[in-house]
């Protein structure tokens, strides 16, 4: 391919999704100036709080997208059109949650690391957080599994409202499980911290900044998806063969 | 439709999954010895008897959910062979009877393995059961596997519909039954009286696994059709 | 590591797989272009 250089611009951009895009950027970086360099330390974490400002808006964008998704599912099931772009703004949200939440376990057992010693800690948060994760992964595959447009959307919207049904349950039978084992209660901060000015809109600052993040990746996400479904209704061999050439998203 | 024919339906399918596991033997002449031979590998893993004793209902659970895999993958190789599933279907039979049938022949096979496991459990383990835990493991033994069949039935459905598909089925079921092998696990455990655990602190757990199994059962019902439905 | 050096990778650890998934979408989206039509894009 020869136009793939960065000087044209993708076909999915408009000039609004262009805005939100220079708005998430400008956000990150006034975003890493506060979380970095003008917040104070936390009085029991000292500076391993700096890790929760992209920590905890990346948790919460993904449980966001994951509930999005269900939304969407929903949606498209008991829809009177079975509307097929609700059925891929639902694969984009969870395209775009597994993603954060695969960030999120990673700095979360980063953050475990300097404030409990220990890079995974069997807390029922951070179970229920990776067994979303896995979960989600599995409804990815089965967007991935063939058949019509209409056979995956419909399909897929069902595994989404089951994995939602999952979701509390595993939660549940966690805790449950975690109260049998309870040990010793050392110094084990579980991330919720006091905050001072400064630091608590540093915080909500970062879930805007993540939410916007998502809002633009899932726009773009949406419409490289409407392209692709279009191409495959147009049965161009060619593109089918670029598009096998690009492997799974991790 | 009416409810006596979701059940005749569901009757027929069952007996008939259970008729062909039957006289295809394959069940008790390579599922089961797959299920002791893994029971006999954690012993040689973990070589320890205190460690047995004291992990085996973890193990039994364990490798209920393994075997469960190869009963689900064979159940539903048997729809998709000569689209059975799809001849069902255009024959106008309610997808319920037959996700209802389905489940049901399931949970027979699991309780029959899961029969075989807990005795291996006590002659490999050497754990002891009272009269009052094996009421406790039966009651668990039949719940949890309402809650794995259901789950499961939903899944193999969906790797019917995917045609060969079978590597999904382990990544969707296992994140998801997990609730099922932390109740069904710490039951047992009660019921083996593993590690001072009493008998009637195993209770609480099988309200779990009912909960959990009456809300997939349900689910299942309502999401099999739309999903086997091309 | 020290303290620093945790705060310091968390945080591009957070950014890098997005920028990466923005970018391979973008790169996707120009290869499909050529093969679809002006009506596929209600967007534009």
């Amino acid at each position: 391919m020869s136009n793939t250089t960065t000087s044209v611009p993708p076909p999915t951009r408009t000039a609004a999704s262009r805005n939100l895009g220079l708005i998430a950027i400008f956000g990150s970086i006034v975003l890493a100036l506060l979380g970095l360099f003008f917040t104070a330390e936390d009085v029991d974490q000292g500076s391993s709080v700096r890790i929760m400002y992209v920590h905890v808006p990346t948790a919460w964008v993904a449980y966001l997208a994951f509930v999005f998704t269900a939304v969407c599912s929903a949606g498209h099931l008991w829809g009177r059109k079975h509307s097929l772009n609700l059925d891929r703004l639902a694969g984009a949200s969870a395209e775009v949650g597994v993603i954060f939440m695969g960030v999120t376990l990673v700095t979360g057992s980063l953050w475990g690391r300097l404030s409990w010693g220990t890079y995974w800690q069997w807390d029922p948060r951070l179970t229920t957080t990776a067994f979303l994760f896995v979960t989600y992964v599995g409804y990815l595959a089965v967007r991935g599994l063939g058949g019509t447009q209409h056979q995956r959307a419909k399909r897929s919207a069902i595994v989404a409202l089951f994995a939602v049904l999952e979701i509390p349950l595993v939660h549940f039978s966690v805790l449950l499980w975690r109260s049998l084992h309870q040990e010793a209660t050392v110094l084990r901060p579980n991330g919720d911290v006091k905050m001072d000015g400064l630091m608590l809109f540093s915080l909500v600052f970062g879930v805007a900044v993540f939410t916007t993040i998502f809002a633009w990746l899932v726009l773009h996400r949406n419409r490289v998806l409407a392209l692709v479904d279009a191409v495959e209704l147009r049965g161009i061999d060619a593109a089918l063969e670029a598009r096998r050439a690009e492997e799974v998203p991790s | 439709m009416s409810a006596s024919r979701v059940v005749g339906v569901a009757r027929a399918v069952a007996s008939k999954d259970l008729r062909i596991e039957w006289r295809s033997r394959v069940m008790t002449n390579q599922v089961l010895p797959f299920a002791a031979i893994v029971m006999v590998l954690f012993a040689f893993a973990l070589d320890n008897d205190g460690i047995l004793q004291r992990v085996a209902p973890g193990l039994v659970w364990m490798a209920t959910l393994f075997t469960s895999l190869v009963v689900v993958q064979r159940s539903f190789a048997v729809e998709s062979a000569d689209s059975a599933i799809d001849a069902l279907r255009l024959a106008g039979v309610p997808s319920h009877g037959v996700y209802l049938g389905k489940v049901a022949a399931l949970v027979a096979q699991l309780v029959v393995f899961e029969a075989v496991l807990a005795m291996l459990a006590l002659i490999l383990y050497r754990v002891n059961v009272d009269l009052h835990g094996a009421v406790l493991l039966v009651t668990t033994c039949v719940l949890g596997s309402v809650g794995i069949a259901a789950l499961a039935a939903v899944y193999g459905g969906l790797s019917v519909a995917g045609r060969g598909r079978e590597t999904l089925l382990p990544l969707l079921l296992l994140p998801a039954v997990a609730p099922v092998l932390i109740g069904a696990t710490r039951a047992t455990e009660s019921a083996f009286g593993s590690d001072g655990a009493r008998t009637v602190e195993g209770w609480p757990w099988v309200g779990l696994l009912a909960v959990f199994g009456a809300i997939f059962l349900f689910g299942g019902t309502l999401g099999f059709g739309p999903l086997t439905d091309e | 590591m020290k303290h620093a050096d945790f705060i310091v990778i968390s945080w591009v650890l957070s950014f890098a797989p997005i920028a990466l998934y923005a970018w391979r979408n973008a790169r996707r989206a120009r290869r499909l272009d050529p093969f679809v039509e002006k009506s596929d894009k209600p967007w534009t």
